[in-house]
């Protein structure tokens, strides 16, 4: 059987609309044409499903890759099941709708100015799904637009401009979705829909960064000013590459990153918390829910840094403080859901491989370091205030979630090409985030002597690990651990202070 | 190449269907419509005496039509069948089958006019043109309000910022009632839009005519582009000495004169021109190596035509 031509409906296309509106598009272009016989399976109609879907996948293919930058963003399977869909009148009665009308932050349509509605004006319904559309005989929303007046004529005094500085900057935080694919399973920002205007991840950071190339755009949702280090570099076409071929994970350049990284929050420490105050660093495998509970003070500054320390170092080191075989694991598995700070060696960008210069790697890593200090604080904050609060909850780090993936580095990129592409990088200053987030805390040395007493007495060690004195450790002593000189065993050091 | 060889036959002269040659009068009908293009017009028809090459004409002309900005107009050709049932309704219908449309039982009439006015957008702006051409055969199958599912057409890819210029083709005799009934002022509407232009398709006129059909038998390629011409591939002893088809142009046309006088024929038809020329390359001229052409070689071919067969009726006072 020769499959039946289906029209596409050109005569409705415009640019950077979504594959909702190239359904509606497809579903108004041809009248009569019922859902199952495009999308449903039967001997009859697979050719025609196939054919629908082969023009649909090469409509997008030439178009959607050029004009139409959020189409890697397969919306179709979910609007065809989502019921909250965001539109504007206007350009539904045009058959036009735009991704960008599914981002929480955009309260009004970039073309007309009009407030974005849940339901459609004409029928009063809920916006249609993919599979409603085909069933709805509305001018406004359903399988078929009003074609009295010219289409072409309505069209054009309307300005995409807005519509392409918006999905510019969509885009940019895409990119950082491919990028923050490599600290996290679920990589920020999960959605563009859950990105509301009053978090920090909020893309305004780029009004700040361009100020008059997204002025217009930015005139649809509310800015919220956040300070933000810039920063830009280079990236070079390679293949991506594998742990196997990186020969070593963690370089020398690592261990300065971590030094640079711990004498800065320890010197933040020394900002906040009492003059004389030594930060102990520490494993938790005897202090958790129980401990908690029961009202044993505990010292946050140590708290943090201990857990941060562990994390950061014993991969790369491969040395570890938690004996994760016995004991609590309230702390343990809480930060095992935490980013595990790597260096980022390559990226993908519109699926090409891109190596990221020496001081990308860098900044990424210490950035990732920071961050994860500031997860564990916002985390351990909480817990400070209302120690209670370990009773009601699995894992300490849920805490903090929300916090922690907001406080992601946002990066921005342009002249992506195949031979070179530019990252244009902006970071939140963490310093004064962790400096914010230090100054909720007020613990004084005694406390965190009578911590450390309690931590030792109580100490559980398996039978082969040897009881040590505790270790006070400088600075200059830290960094000859970064940097190999000075191997910690296991057995050998169940303590750590560093001052 | 040998008669018993099957390649042989699938030279396009043993098959109608791929047998296109250019005449005169094909040209002045592509100016013709080229013009009505240039100008805005939204439609026109033309008339000619049946087997006159219309449609064959209009096969030719549908991929060489071009805007003034020299960008090709897409075209389709739409054949009107005699149905008992004559309705808007089955316009539309025929049009969707016509494109390979789906037709469902429990589409309506709009459903069926817009999702065939989406296909011809879809066509044009594929293209990246703002025009169509539709190309409507044997518009005397249909009845006059009928035209208003053309109107209606024109209407909706109007509206959808693509311009219908739809060319009516007709039987001279046969559509003449039908010109007469759309002059009535009810049909005002149909008449300003597609029968305001009109244009008349005739066979071979001429010498000059015939001679222009016969140089490209001298010129034209099977296999195209490297193989010999139409003329060389059946006589090429006598191509190779200089023998033109095209030099026989005169015998051709006063064999025709005297049958077109009997006949009182306004022209040469192009099924009949074409046939006569086809079975004296390949029949007669062939069987002699000189290729000889005599008067009762080509009266033979004619007679083969069907010319004479397909005007007793009229020559009978």
């Amino acid at each position: 059987m020769k499959p039946y031509h289906l029209n596409i409906g050109l005569a409705l296309q415009y640019p950077y609309e979504s594959y909702y509106s190239k359904v509606r598009r497809l579903v108004i272009a041809n009248p009569g044409v019922k859902y199952s016989l495009l999308f449903e399976k039967s001997s009859v109609i697979e050719n025609v499903k196939i054919h629908c879907l082969e023009k649909v996948v090469s409509h997008i293919n030439e178009h959607g890759s050029s004009d139409c930058p959020l189409s890697s963003i397969n919306n179709l399977p979910e609007l065809s099941i989502r019921q909250n869909i965001q539109h504007c009148q206007n350009c539904a009665d045009m058959g036009y709708h735009t991704n960008l009308f599914n981002c929480d932050w955009i309260t009004n349509c970039p073309l007309h100015h009009t407030p974005l509605t849940n339901k459609c004006n004409k029928c009063h319904l809920p916006w249609p799904t993919v599979k409603d559309m085909f069933n709805r005989h509305c001018t406004g929303c359903g399988n078929c637009i009003e074609l009295e007046t010219n289409n072409s004529e309505r069209w054009k005094n309307v300005n995409f401009e807005a519509i392409k500085q918006l999905e510019e900057l969509v885009l940019g935080c895409k990119l950082l979705d491919k990028i923050s694919s490599r600290f996290v399973e679920n990589p920020y920002p999960q959605s563009m829909r859950s990105v509301r205007v009053d978090v920090l991840d909020f893309p305004a950071h780029l009004n700040v960064l361009f100020p008059n190339k997204y002025a217009a755009a930015l005139n649809y949702v509310e800015k919220v000013p956040i300070p933000y280090n810039e920063q830009t570099f280079h990236c070079i076409p390679t293949k991506l590459l594998t742990h196997s071929d990186i020969k070593i994970q963690f370089p020398a350049w690592t261990g300065r990153s971590r030094v640079n990284v711990m004498s800065n929050i320890l010197n933040l420490i020394k900002q906040t918390g009492e003059p004389e105050h030594q930060v102990h660093v520490n494993n938790y495998n005897n202090f958790g829910q129980h401990e908690l509970t029961i009202g044993t003070c505990f010292c946050p500054y140590c708290l943090a840094v201990s857990l941060w320390f562990n994390r950061v170092i014993s991969y790369p080191l491969n040395v570890s403080h938690e004996y994760i075989d016995h004991g609590y694991n309230f702390f343990v598995d809480g930060y095992h859901q935490l980013p595990f700070p790597e260096p980022m060696v390559n990226i993908y960008i519109n699926n090409n491989a891109y190596f990221l210069e020496d001081d990308y790697q860098i900044w990424s890593y210490e950035v990732q370091l920071k961050q994860l200090f500031i997860s564990l604080l916002v985390c351990i904050i909480p817990l400070f205030k209302d120690p209670d609060l370990a009773n009601r909850i699995s894992s300490f780090s849920i805490l903090g979630f929300e916090k922690i993936y907001r406080l992601r580095p946002i990066q921005y990129a342009y002249n992506l090409n195949q031979k070179h592409s530019i990252l244009k990088v902006s970071e939140p200053k963490l310093e004064s985030v962790i400096l914010e987030l230090l100054e909720n805390l007020q613990s004084n040395n005694n406390r965190c002597e009578e911590f450390h007493q309690y931590l030792y007495d109580n100490h559980k060690r398996p039978e082969h690990v040897k009881a040590e004195p505790n270790l006070l450790i400088s600075m200059n002593q830290l960094k000859l651990l970064e940097f190999g000189a000075y191997k910690i065993k296991l057995n050998e050091k169940p303590w750590l202070i560093a001052y | 190449m040998k008669t018993n060889d099957d390649s042989y036959y699938n030279h396009p002269v043993f098959d109608s269907l791929k047998f296109r040659i250019e005449t005169r009068q094909i040209i002045k009908l592509n100016n013709v419509i080229t013009q009505w293009l240039w100008t805005g017009a939204t439609g026109g028809y033309i008339q000619g005496i049946s087997r006159v090459g219309k449609s064959s004409a209009f096969e030719v002309i549908r991929n060489t039509l071009k805007t003034r900005s020299k960008a090709p107009v897409p075209t389709h050709i739409l054949s009107i069948p005699r149905r008992d049932k004559s309705s808007i309704s089955t316009i539309f219908k025929n049009c969707c089958f016509s494109a390979n449309l789906v037709v469902k039982r429990h589409q309506t009439a709009d459903d069926l006019k817009n999702n065939f006015a989406h296909y011809l957008v879809d066509i044009a702006l594929s293209y990246n043109v703002r025009q169509f051409v539709l190309l409507v055969d044997e518009m005397q199958r249909l009845k006059a309000f009928q035209f208003d599912a053309f109107a209606e057409l024109y209407d909706v890819m109007r509206s959808l910022g693509v311009s219908l210029v739809v060319i009516f083709i007709g039987n001279t005799y046969e559509s003449d009632p039908l010109i007469e009934e759309i002059k009535n002022p009810r049909f005002d509407h149909i008449r300003g839009r597609f029968f305001s232009q009109k244009s008349t398709f005739t066979g071979l006129e001429s010498a000059e005519d015939v001679k222009f059909c016969l140089e490209q038998y001298d010129t034209l390629k099977y296999p195209s582009p490297d193989g010999p011409t139409y003329t060389q591939f059946f006589l090429p002893q006598a191509y190779e000495i200089g023998w033109r088809f095209a030099d026989q142009y005169k015998v051709l046309w006063s064999v025709f004169r005297k049958y077109q006088k009997v006949l009182k024929l306004p022209s040469w038809g192009m099924q009949y021109f074409s046939c006569t020329a086809n079975i004296l390359l390949s029949d007669y001229l062939s069987q002699s190596v000189e290729a000889f052409c005599s008067e009762e070689m080509i009266e033979k071919c004619i007679d083969l035509s069907g010319l004479h067969t397909s005007q007793i009726d009229l020559s009978v006072p």
